[in-house]
């Protein structure tokens, strides 16, 4: 259980269906968010991630639950806390700059009269995200990466609890998301802040976030660090979301896992007699001939550049089990030639599993 | 959603005020469609309904036949080609609308008078006198009614055909088709909802009109409706005859509706225009010129030489007090009807259930109802609750107050709110449409009320459609004739009753001022919403 005065968060059994359709968009979400750390909620389209986001703003009415900001409850039963004084900072995915203020105006939204007046809060808001020059100009004048960081300073004029970012990196290209990563962690760290962002792509989580919550089908379905979380999904849908994952059935055969495909070592002294294994690209290397191991054949390799992709087809020793496919990076100098019969075993320290019955 | 917090719930009340009382006329009349016995209303119906409903009838088929025709061809013409002209002619058509239709009658019957230009020209050719043609019929009505309200189905066909996808014509040129056969086989196809919706705006105007009608001396609703409220002092039946009128409206507004929801097909490339040139570039020069001419050039021309000849007699102070105390009130009904949009889309936006947006529709609905109508539904329950309050007060004090609200400028500017509010929501509606949810969301969450996101981010969003929705109202208001005549005070004067009175004392030449600075003032949305959507267009 998390320290209570450490958490800024609580979500207790919220429930949020839309009423375009059946299923709720958050089904009985339970979760909490700690103070000072950078949460990433992660999870397909319609993982109800965003509802999540616009819950805790207000932007949204529960139907059943409670959610409790900076100690105070904004949303049960009988409560609603308006958006206006719920004291959160919003970055949208558009930005939703607003167009007839100029960067310093829009900046100077939220703060009150007197802050306005001396223009100090702005300024240094300018400086903390880089555009001390850019004050007078209108949103339509600037750069996307520049739109962004507006709407982070606006966000962060006011000094809110948290700040809640929704897609914030999602309409970058891919040559300006790593640098966006790297400015966005600063900015947060350097106002001291709690920051949840909603992403669907795992590798915005590794780069920025402290805390994950994974998110499918309206469930909150594991909450860890996110290097925890990807080494020990707590099911088969988590460890999808993080990218191409092989499930196989296997039994205990002493310590060594038992497939249709080979027997394997799973790094782990003590195993159930009956789970299902976890295997990721980088799970398995290629074994000498010799080895025991998975039996696989190789139907092409592909060049991606940087590494050599290897599409594998995984031999069933009977013919009544489906044959499985899987990939295996290489190095960009090896390559096998279609149809090669190879033998994989673990290249990882511990391969994860799931108990089964 | 924003969930309704205290101040959403008094969003929510005022808006369902204000649409419960903009609605209220239309509803009061509904309510009389199967009114009890009534001697006058029976002697109505014994003699004269059969011939408002056949007149109406004819009006409404004569202009259905010509308008269709006329207005999407030209829209086609200037769709599809380029050639000489084309360019202004593509908003010069437009133009008509400039013109209520009373005063395009007058102007007609100037150009077929003893002597006019129609005359002469019959004498010249040895025919009859004004080759025969009798203006003062109910065709000959149709046929005026046609030329003016033809840019309803001109407008709504172009900007159907402009939203056609550029692929689906070039597919199907590519199959062979030639333009006629695109034109009548894809093209006509797909604008064909828009065609009927803009359609039953044209014969909503036609219900509406009572000044051309009166003038040309063809018995319709409104002229019943004039007749049992102020010759037979009967207002009874002039609300059963409203009532009667309504069902008309009806099957109009869901021809219309239906035309709306069915024209969502979008596209950003636009067709590609194919030059003409020689004969054929002339004929179609011709065909646009045709309408133009008809519906605009002749009337004003027709009307410039009156005002010419006049301007000495009526061009005088009262000449401006009039103007001004016509500006000042299509002015202030524009401000209430807009900000009265503004109220009622707000409110939709913050709570986006189906109840506000069901309220924000209802708002709506009494643009299509004839003036005369609403009139009839604001004057009458008025009228009963001045004498409730007189009676009232004169009972416990001795003295009455006389009339508070019917025949008041309270009156007639509730009646064109009804009326209005939907000429001030669409450009309204339309600006918030593209106003980012997340716009409200942002500022919502940086501490701003309900009330401080609407002034200082959606108001200042969308203000050239607010003030695309004043000039609108206004031009509508200042040329407003049935629900003036019924609701104004005594000896109120507008430019409109004014031109009507000229008219009907057969004075067209002095008729010819104040009808013609209507018209001036109707070409100015023409124009500025033109050079509007060509700014659009090349950004």
């Amino acid at each position: 259980m998390i320290n209570p005065q450490l958490s800024i968060v609580e979500f207790n059994g919220v429930t949020k269906r839309y009423v375009t359709s059946e299923a709720p968009a958050v089904n009985e979400a339970t979760f909490s968010i700690q103070r000072a750390c950078i949460t990433a909620l992660l999870g397909g389209s319609g993982s109800g991630k965003s509802t999540v986001l616009r819950l805790l703003a207000g932007l949204e009415t529960p139907e059943a639950g409670s959610i409790v900001l900076a100690g105070n409850t904004v949303s049960d039963g009988r409560t609603f806390v308006p958006p206006e004084k719920r004291n959160i900072g919003l970055v949208f995915q558009d930005y939703a700059l607003f167009p007839h203020l100029t960067v310093k105006q829009n900046i100077e939204f939220g703060l009150g009269k007197k802050s306005k007046q001396d223009g100090q809060r702005a300024r240094s808001m300018l400086e903390l995200v880089e555009l001390d020059q850019l004050g007078h100009r209108y949103p339509h004048e600037l750069s996307g990466g520049q739109r962004q960081r507006v709407a982070i300073a606006r966000a962060l004029a006011p000094q809110p609890d948290i700040l809640l970012l929704d897609e914030p990196f999602s309409n970058l290209d891919d040559a300006l998301k790593a640098h966006v990563r790297r400015d966005l962690t600063r900015i947060i760290r350097t106002a001291e802040m709690t920051a949840v962002f909603v992403t669907h792509d795992v590798r915005d989580v590794f780069a920025a976030a402290d805390r994950l919550i994974v998110l499918d089908d309206g469930h909150v379905r594991q909450a860890g660090r996110p290097d925890e979380v990807y080494q020990q999904p707590a099911n088969p849908g988590v460890a999808r979301i993080f990218g191409e994952t092989t499930i196989i059935k296997a039994q205990s055969h002493g310590n060594m896992a038992h497939t249709a495909f080979g027997e394997i070592d799973l790094g782990v002294p003590e195993i159930p007699s009956n789970m299902l294994i976890c295997l990721r690209p980088g799970d398995l290397q290629i074994a000498a001939q010799t080895e025991s191991g998975l039996q696989a054949v190789v139907e092409c390799t592909t060049f991606f550049g940087m590494y050599n992709e290897l599409l594998l087809r995984l031999t069933p020793a009977d013919s009544t089990t489906e044959p499985v496919h899987l990939t295996l990076p290489l190095s960009c100098d090896e390559s096998y030639s279609p149809g090669a019969r190879l033998t994989l075993t673990r290249a990882v320290r511990r391969i994860h599993f799931w108990p089964a019955d | 959603m924003i969930r309704p917090g205290r101040h959403a719930r008094s969003w929510f009340v005022s808006t369902a005020l204000l649409v419960i009382a903009v609605s209220m006329p239309a509803i009061y009349v509904a309510l009389h469609v199967f009114g009890g016995s009534n001697p006058v209303w029976d002697h109505l119906a014994a003699t004269v309904l059969t011939d408002y409903i056949v007149n109406t009838f004819i009006l409404m088929l004569g202009v259905a036949v010509l308008v269709t025709p006329v207005g999407v061809l030209c829209a086609w013409l200037i769709s599809a080609y380029d050639f000489p002209g084309r360019a202004w002619l593509e908003w010069a058509l437009v133009l008509p609308l400039a013109m209520p239709a009373y005063i395009t009658g007058y102007a007609w019957s100037g150009i077929f008078e003893y002597g006019g230009p129609v005359d002469s020209l019959a004498a010249f050719l040895g025919s009859g006198s004004s080759l025969g043609i009798d203006i003062f019929s109910v065709y000959f009505l149709a046929a005026l009614f046609a030329f003016v309200l033809y840019p309803y189905v001109y407008l709504v066909a172009r900007s159907s055909f402009a939203r056609q996808s550029a692929g689906l014509i070039e597919a199907a040129r590519l199959t062979g088709a030639g333009n006629w056969e695109v034109f009548r086989r894809v093209a006509m196809p797909l604008a064909r909802p828009a065609v009927a919706g803009g359609l039953a705006l044209c014969l909503m105007e036609v219900l509406n009109d009572y000044g051309a009608v009166k003038y040309f001396g063809v018995s319709t609703f409104t002229t019943g409706i004039f007749r049992a409220w102020f010759a037979l002092g009967d207002t009874g039946a002039a609300v059963r005859l409203a009532a009667v009128l309504m069902l008309f409206v009806f099957v109009l507004i869901v021809l219309e509706r239906r035309g709306r929801a069915r024209t969502a097909v979008s596209s950003s490339a636009t067709m590609r225009r194919q030059t003409l040139r020689g004969k054929k570039a002339l004929l179609a020069l011709i065909f646009c010129l045709v309408p133009l001419s008809l519906g605009f050039v002749f009337p004003v021309v027709r009307l410039l030489t009156w005002a010419w000849r006049t301007a000495s007699d009526v061009l005088d102070l009262q000449f401006v007090y009039l103007v001004l105390n016509s500006f000042a009130l299509a002015l202030g009904s524009a401000v209430l009807c807009c900000a009265a949009a503004i109220l009622v889309l707000y409110t939709a936006r913050l709570q986006r259930t189906r109840l506000a947006g069901f309220l924000a529709q209802s708002a709506t609905l009494g643009y299509s109802i004839p003036g005369a109508v609403i009139a009839v539904g604001v004057m009458t329950p008025f009228a009963a609750i001045d004498h409730g309050i007189d009676g009232l007060v004169q009972s416990l004090t001795g003295s009455g107050t006389g009339l508070l609200l019917s025949g008041t400028l309270i009156a007639l500017l509730y009646a064109y709110l009804s009326r209005y509010l939907a000429v001030a929501f669409q450009p309204v509606d339309a600006g918030f449409e593209r106003t980012a949810a997340s716009m409200d969301e942002a500022a919502r969450s940086l501490g701003a009320s309900p009330l401080r996101a609407l002034l200082q981010i959606n108001i200042p969003m969308v203000r050239t459609a607010i003030l695309s929705a004043i000039i609108l109202v206004f031009v509508d208001v200042l040329k407003e004739l049935p629900l003036t005549l019924i609701l104004r005070p005594f000896n109120f004067e507008t430019l409109a009753t004014r031109a009507f009175e000229f008219a009907g004392n057969e004075q067209l030449a002095e008729a010819a001022n104040p009808a013609l600075l209507i018209v001036a003032v109707g070409v100015i949305p023409i124009v500025y919403l033109n050079r509007l959507m060509n700014a659009k267009q090349a950004r």
